[in-house]
């Protein structure tokens, strides 16, 4: 590798990581507890699926119109949003809000066991998760700050392919795993840059990247609704959309779309008006029937007011690579193992990105040309500052 | 010290690297395909990262 190409990547290097570290380096540290959320929540007694038992709320139990006028008795003069269902307990949410396009400031979550009909409330909350995870999705910030996130992602990604190409000359006179701890403080934070990034490089680009898809993920939503759903349902362009007063019953609705999807399980229902469905449908959400299609959904749609099937179809690419994205991003689909191993690897990259910053602080005057210069030279010159 | 004489080629420089990676990548994606035994081989295909790391500092403490 030439003198310029090296100095190029390391500058590449420096600032796609300075630019995010900050940043990162908080999505570090709120990512840990959020990792073991369900663990918390049920620790603190505020798992509300532990207690129910009973057949899964996704296949059987009471009518949902029944659950629906159940949610609309608590909150009188709203309207339903979303229903939620469980693949492994009685537990049926219900989102509630004051109009079909309430944004998610206004929503409501109400708790139901479909089994016996029992309202449960509202959903129980955990104001230090709740805060860490609005941290971490956006800074309180909204759709601008989510965005922001995942353009320092993005940067993250670059700062990963661009430190893979400076370790090539770096290592060439080093063994894999050296750490020269008889040198100068500064050898040992780089060697020990060097190792922690290389080794978690595939976890941190996996979870990098899926963190930056879920940050587009508005705007994917939009983008599948004003696409997809509008072409799915074009014979209802330029309807005024239905009022809810006039909402059929969902028990129909979830019967033609089952007798579409056999087989399937339905995840949720997107009611008309809001982010998930046009102004006149139920769109109905299945998982995929084997397990990695698990996390595929595909929507029905079903007339609100005639309870008849308009038309099913599955999700464009980008927003299956969204769904995909997120158990990869949580790392909560393997069981308390995973979850203690995301939390390891989480460790290690808050150790890359510290020594990183140290490296940084320390610089002296010309330490561009003199890094570089070790680069270039296989970890010599330079070496023993 | 530690200082090799011959420079590696970059096959050698990545070898490990690349092992590890392709590794942990498979276990990810073992761990989305089922349960039971897919979890655990998802478990042991990526705990070979922190593995790794601890076993650099083992063999280094000289």
């Amino acid at each position: 590798m030439t003198r310029r190409t090296i100095r190029f990547w390391y500058l590449v290097h420096k600032w796609s990581s300075l630019v995010p570290t900050a940043f990162l380096l908080m999505l570090c540290v709120t990512g840990l507890p959020l990792i073991f959320h369900d663990e918390i929540d049920a620790s603190m007694g505020l798992d509300a699926e532990a207690a129910l038992a009973g057949p899964p709320s996704a296949e059987t139990g009471l009518p949902l119109d029944a659950m629906l006028e159940h949610a609309r008795f608590e909150r009188p003069g709203e309207v339903p949003l979303f229903m939620a269902f469980s693949q492994d307990s009685p537990l049926l949410t219900v989102t509630m809000g004051p109009a079909p396009d309430a944004p998610a400031s206004e929503m409501t979550l109400l708790f139901f066991d479909r089994a016996t009909g029992v309202s449960l409330g509202p959903a129980p909350a955990n104001p230090l998760l709740d805060f860490l995870l609005e941290l971490h999705t956006d800074m309180f910030l909204g759709l601008p700050g989510m965005l922001f996130l995942g353009v320092m992602g993005l940067s993250f990604l670059v700062a990963l392919v661009s430190g893979t190409v400076l370790y090539a000359p770096f290592m060439r006179r080093l063994r894999f795993g050296t750490l020269r701890r008889a040198r100068s403080p500064r050898v040992r934070r780089l060697d020990q840059h060097n190792l922690f990034g290389i080794v978690a490089l595939a976890w941190m680009a996996v979870v990098g990247a899926t963190g930056a898809i879920n940050a587009f993920a508005d705007p994917l939503t939009d983008a599948w609704r004003t696409r997809e759903v509008a072409a799915m349902t074009a014979a209802y362009a330029g309807e005024t959309p239905l009022p809810p007063a006039q909402y059929g019953s969902v028990d129909a609705a979830m019967h033609a779309a089952r007798t579409a999807l056999p087989g399937r399980s339905p995840q949720f229902i997107g009611f008309p008006g809001g982010a998930w469905s046009s102004g006149h449908h139920y769109a109905i959400f299945f998982q995929g029937d084997r397990p990695l299609t698990r996390y595929l959904l595909t929507p029905a749609l079903v007339d609100a007011a005639t309870g008849e099937l308009t038309d099913t179809r599955d999700m464009p690419a980008l927003n299956q690579a969204l769904m995909l994205s997120k158990p990869l991003h949580f790392g909560d689909y393997g069981r308390l193992p995973l979850k203690i191993l995301w939390a390891l690897l989480t460790l290690a990259t808050i150790w890359v990105l510290w020594t990183g910053i140290a490296l940084w602080l320390r610089r002296g005057p010309g330490h561009v040309e003199r890094r570089v210069e070790e680069i270039r030279t296989g970890a010599a010159a330079g070496a023993s500052t | 010290m530690r200082r090799l004489r011959r420079p590696q080629s970059p096959g050698a420089i990545f070898a490990v690297p690349v092992l590890l990676g392709l590794t942990a990548c498979a276990g990810l994606f073992l761990g989305l395909v089922g349960d039971g035994a897919w979890d655990a081989a998802a478990w042991i295909m990526l705990g070979f990262l922190p593995a790794a790391l601890g076993v650099a500092f083992l063999i280094d403490r000289t």
